[in-house]
């Protein structure tokens, strides 16, 4: 008994663990993939851990679990949920090849479980199948189980017990079957046919207890979403729907409206956690419009959007441009920027926005083209490879839009966080490959002098808010705006520039490093969070009069802070990093021996490998050349930030501004004359 | 005695004189020399002459420290920038009682900071003329006095330094004499240089996107446009003071970048005003960057629209105290500086 009782409790308090609770990303958009071919190349394998939700047929197991195995793996956080036809099956199964599953499927049916007509002919509604008869009217085989009994068993039993699948695709979850060949359905097998009441109703019992029996068999994490018209009588067992071919002609009307009403109502019913699927169908892959135009709808709600080829052939990894978009967790419910304030407009035609973190879903979704002004904000259009027109990064303040078309534009933060950046100075965006990242801006802060080094704290640290602000001699540690300590780290005589570097942890600064700036010696300075020296030495030969330039990060993977410096001008480029004691770690040239100019520092995490990476630039003479580094040395990147006449100097800073999760290398001009 | 000279005779007598005879001829020869040469100088020692017998025509003395030729050097300002001529006035009199001729003034730079570029004379007259930049005055009669006045250009071969040490060096023949003076000229001081920058973009020169909106603008949507004050001076400079006024319909937005100074905005009088206190010279950091916005009107269609009027400018030369200004053009919708959007500032309709 006693071991009983405490089986029972670890069960309890593990079963968190035991289980694979399905955790939906919080970032939009979200995506899904419709993909139904059989077997997976391992190419396709690769593109498809793109997406978060993956429909992938039930064969995928037997042809290619290999390459499903490595999906997961790849994207740890993928749902991966298997296809199956719920009221239908392949003619001649046997005769396929790949189709273990279906055969496995196949073998365990009984003959009266086949839909027939009132002449007793199998019924088929779709090429090359035959019709399934969920209903209870199907005839018991000899364990008196019906179709609608052997459907769940089969996929828990043969799908969810492989361990690859997150949940199930039950394909056509219709509600309503009198439609179906010419209202001719004999359900109950008495050689008459049905009602169309009769039959939808006998249908819609034994579809839903297939459905009970399916979660009572797998549990409640196990997803069940279906296609086909939504018929509520099923949503609180499934965990969703796909509507497909959005606006489809078979949805609440037909309408774009009809359709939305039915997209966000499905929340109101579906079990936890809730995948909703807008599927639109379009068999040229450059109808942007059409893309953009299901997506921009899709994120007006919280469901995953999915692009396919058409019906017959739903298997493609097409990628586009606002698939990489990160916008972040929704801060809006949609709403309709035509509608007087106030006035919901009950998915009426309208221009509909919703609000993101990073930036916002439109949708036209009248008849004609739409021009907004917007009143207090600007936004930047993505810069896209593929509809060039409308994604051509533009800084906006106003809108024009096709009828039933969308877009997705970013907020862009024209603030540099948890870097020190020159107050005042033109920043571009880039990445590790030098690709521009958005447009640039002049990062200013006026609570602080031109030009000081400035360091702004993503974190509010329980809303303390706290600043860093390094000029003529003195750093300024701000909290809310307010000064709460000055640091003379070189005497009261030392009024020149100063280099700063503070990584964040747990939203403080445990350390404040300082170097002075030009015209002072190579001296770096240590300090807590709360101003007291710790550590101070010469990174360079004292003699130096160029000053030193900081940078901080866990270079090396070791948890630890390193210091990296770079020399002010006068001596060659060497870059050093230093333990916060000062101890030297390693050391390397970012430019050629001869090059004297100087050169800046920042650091940041740009490939995402979880290491800070330094970039450097010059700080005068020499073309605009940013280079990365790891902690070895190793080269990662180099590009010319600026026109590559210019030799004026540039600054580098170092923050995740389009939160992508990699830091952006910010390249700042002080005269962009 | 006697017979020591004796013997040397005698020795010498055998051991030369009844060898050779020439012997003899040369001794006699050195003693009549000797004797001859004693003669002169003892002549010459004696030697009484009468002095005030022997007529000299010695020039008449001539006090150093009162040349006969006075000469007075003025210039008309002490200040000067460096784009325009000095006018430096000569004074001459003679105050001998002989003529003056050949007068000849050099003015020459005493470091190597300025050179003199060029040198004319502003009033002419037979007597004066200048041979490359050496002034010459041909006779002057003893108590005539006159005045020769010379515009002078410099050109600076160092930057840095704003003060100009110069000198006039003169020669003239006097009473037979050649006189020659040196007289340490005015210190000029040059004016520092003062360059204002007024510009307008919506496209930066690296071509970043700075404005948002519309261009050509397009009624009833905002566009915004960045607009960049700089000063840059050769020396210090204190009190820069940029203004300018933003027509009505422009307004002016939050985006800023101010690398010094103070920048504020009269919602009352629509005035623009940059301050800063010191410009340090040769310094590239003064710059001020402001976002200003239109929302055109139907009655401006076909209309380019002023965004900035009255520009303006001054600052105080720390050196010399003296204050500078400035007036710059006039910014509009044709954003004349703009290279990517210049000339598209003509109002249109949607």
């Amino acid at each position: 008994m006693k071991k009983i009782l405490i089986i029972i409790l670890i069960s309890v308090f593990f079963w968190p663990l035991l289980s694979r609770a399905v955790v939906l990303k919080d970032d939009y958009p979200r995506l899904a993939n419709y993909f139904l071919k059989w077997e997976i190349s391992d190419t396709e394998a690769l593109e498809l851990a793109k997406w978060d939700v993956l429909i992938l047929d039930m064969e995928v197991q037997e042809n290619s679990r290999d390459q499903l195995i490595k999906i997961r793996e790849l994207n740890p956080r993928i749902i991966i949920l298997a296809y199956i036809t719920s009221q239908e099956i392949l003619d001649n199964i046997n005769e396929y090849n790949q189709a273990y599953v279906r055969q496995d499927l196949d073998r365990g049916l009984f003959d009266g479980w086949w839909l027939r007509d009132a002449q007793g002919y199998k019924v088929s509604n779709w090429p090359n199948t035959s019709m399934l008869n969920l209903s209870d009217g199907a005839l018991p085989d000899a364990k008196g189980e019906r179709f609608n009994d052997y459907l769940p068993e089969f996929v828990v039993n043969k799908l969810k017990s492989t361990g690859l699948w997150d949940g199930v695709f039950y394909d056509n979850t219709w509600g309503e079957l009198s439609w179906v060949s010419n209202k001719n359905l004999d359900l109950n097998n008495d050689g008459q046919a049905e009602s169309a009441a009769t039959a939808d109703r006998l249908w819609a019992e034994g579809f839903k207890k297939m459905l009970a029996k399916t979660r009572a068999l797998a549990g409640r994490d196990f997803i069940i979403i279906g296609n086909g018209r939504v018929y509520e009588g099923y949503q609180t067992i499934l965990n969703g729907v796909m509507l497909e071919n959005f606006p489809s002609a078979w949805e609440n009307g037909g309408t774009w409206s009809g359709s939305m009403q039915t997209y966000l109502k499905l929340p109101t019913l579906n079990a936890y956690p809730q995948i909703s699927i807008i599927n639109i169908y379009d068999k040229n892959q450059q109808n942007y419009r059409r893309m953009r135009y299901g997506l921009s709808s899709t994120l007006l709600g919280d469901g995953f959007y999915s692009h396919d080829y058409d019906v017959t052939s739903p298997g493609q990894t097409w990628w586009y441009d606002e698939y990489s978009v990160n916008l972040g967790t929704p801060r809006s419910s949609a709403y309709n920027l035509l509608a007087a304030p106030g006035v919901g407009g009950n998915w009426s035609s309208g221009l509909w926005r919703r609000d993101f973190k990073n930036g916002v879903a439109i949708v036209n979704s009248t008849a004609k083209k739409q021009v907004y002004v917007f009143a207090q904000e600007e936004f930047e259009k993505i810069k896209g490879v593929q509809d060039k027109i409308i994604n051509n990064g533009q800084k906006i303040n106003y809108l024009s839009l096709e009828p039933q078309d969308g877009i997705l534009l970013w907020k862009r933060s024209t603030l540099i966080t948890d870097s020190a950046f020159v107050n005042g100075y033109f920043y571009r965006v880039y990445n590790l490959g030098g690709v521009k990242q958005g447009n640039g801006f002049f990062s200013y802060v006026g609570a602080y002098p031109g030009e000081a080094e400035v360091i702004i704290s993503s974190s509010d640290n329980n809303k303390k808010n706290m600043n860093l602000s390094g000029a003529s001699g003195q750093v300024g540690i701000y909290q809310n705006g307010k000064k709460i300590k000055t640091l003379v780290p070189y005497g009261n005589l030392y009024k020149k520039s100063l280099s700063l570097a503070a990584p964040l942890k747990d939203a403080y600064w445990p350390n404040i490093i300082v170097g002075a700036g030009i015209g002072g010696g190579p001296q770096v300075s240590v300090f807590t969070g709360d101003g007291r020296l710790k550590y101070s030495f010469f990174a360079y030969d004292k003699n130096l009069r160029g000053g030193v330039n900081v940078a901080a990060g866990d270079f090396n993977g070791d948890g630890q802070i390193e210091i990296a410096t770079a020399p002010g001008p006068g001596t060659e480029p060497r870059i050093k990093i230093f333990s916060l004691s000062g101890r030297l770690e390693n050391n390397f040239l970012a430019y050629d021996s001869k090059f004297k100019g100087g050169v800046n520092v920042a650091a940041g995490d740009f490939n995402g490998d979880g290491r800070q990476e330094i970039a450097t630039s010059p700080v005068s003479a020499g073309g605009p050349q940013v280079r990365i580094f790891n902690s070895n040395g190793r080269v990662l990147g180099s590009f010319f930030a600026y026109d590559q006449s210019y030799h004026g100097g540039i600054n580098v800073a170092a923050s995740d501004i389009n939160a992508d999760g990699r830091a952006e290398i910010l390249v700042g001009l002080k005269n962009f004359y | 005695m006697i017979k020591s000279i004796h013997r040397y005779w005698r020795r010498r007598w055998e051991k030369y004189y009844l060898k050779s005879h020439w012997h003899t001829i040369l001794d006699l020869s050195l003693t009549i020399i000797v004797i001859f040469l004693t003669a002169i100088i003892i002549g010459f020692y004696s030697y009484r002459p009468n002095v005030s017998e022997i007529k000299i025509n010695y020039p008449s003395p001539v006090d150093l420290n009162n040349p006969p030729l006075e000469l007075n050097f003025s210039v008309d300002n002490k200040t000067i920038a460096l784009s325009d001529s000095v006018q430096l006035k000569i004074n001459f009199k003679n105050n001998g009682l002989e003529p003056v001729s050949n007068v000849l003034i050099d003015l020459v730079s005493v470091d190597q900071n300025f050179i003199l570029s060029r040198i004319n004379l502003s009033t002419s007259t037979p007597n004066e003329t200048l041979k490359g930049q050496e002034l010459i005055l041909n006779n002057i009669a003893p108590g005539r006095d006159g005045e020769v006045s010379l515009l002078v250009n410099f050109k600076a071969k160092n930057s840095l330094e704003r003060l100009v040490n110069w000198q006039a060096q003169s020669q003239y023949s006097f009473n037979g004499q050649v006189l020659k003076q040196t007289e340490t000229l005015p210190v000029l001081t040059v004016t520092a240089q003062l360059s204002a920058r007024n510009e307008i973009y919506y496209t930066s020169p690296q071509g970043d996107q700075l404005g948002v909106g519309p261009v050509p603008p397009i009624v009833g949507i905002p566009t915004s446009y960045w607009v960049f004050w700089e000063a840059k001076s050769s020396d210090d400079f204190k009190n820069l003071v940029f203004s300018a006024r933003l027509p009505q319909g422009v307004e002016l937005k939050s985006g800023r970048s101010i690398l010094a100074g103070e920048f504020n905005y009269s919602s009352s009088t629509r005035q623009l005003i940059w301050k800063v206190p010191m410009l340090k010279g040769q310094d590239d950091s003064y710059r001020l960057g402001f976002e200003i916005q239109i929302v055109p009107s139907i009655q401006q269609v076909g209309q380019i629209i002023d965004l900035l009027s009255s520009p303006q400018y001054y600052a105080t030369d720390v050196l010399t105290g003296q204050a500078l200004s400035g007036t710059l053009a006039p910014l509009t919708t044709n954003l004349e500086t703009d290279r990517f959007n210049s000339g598209q500032g003509k109002v249109i309709n949607q």
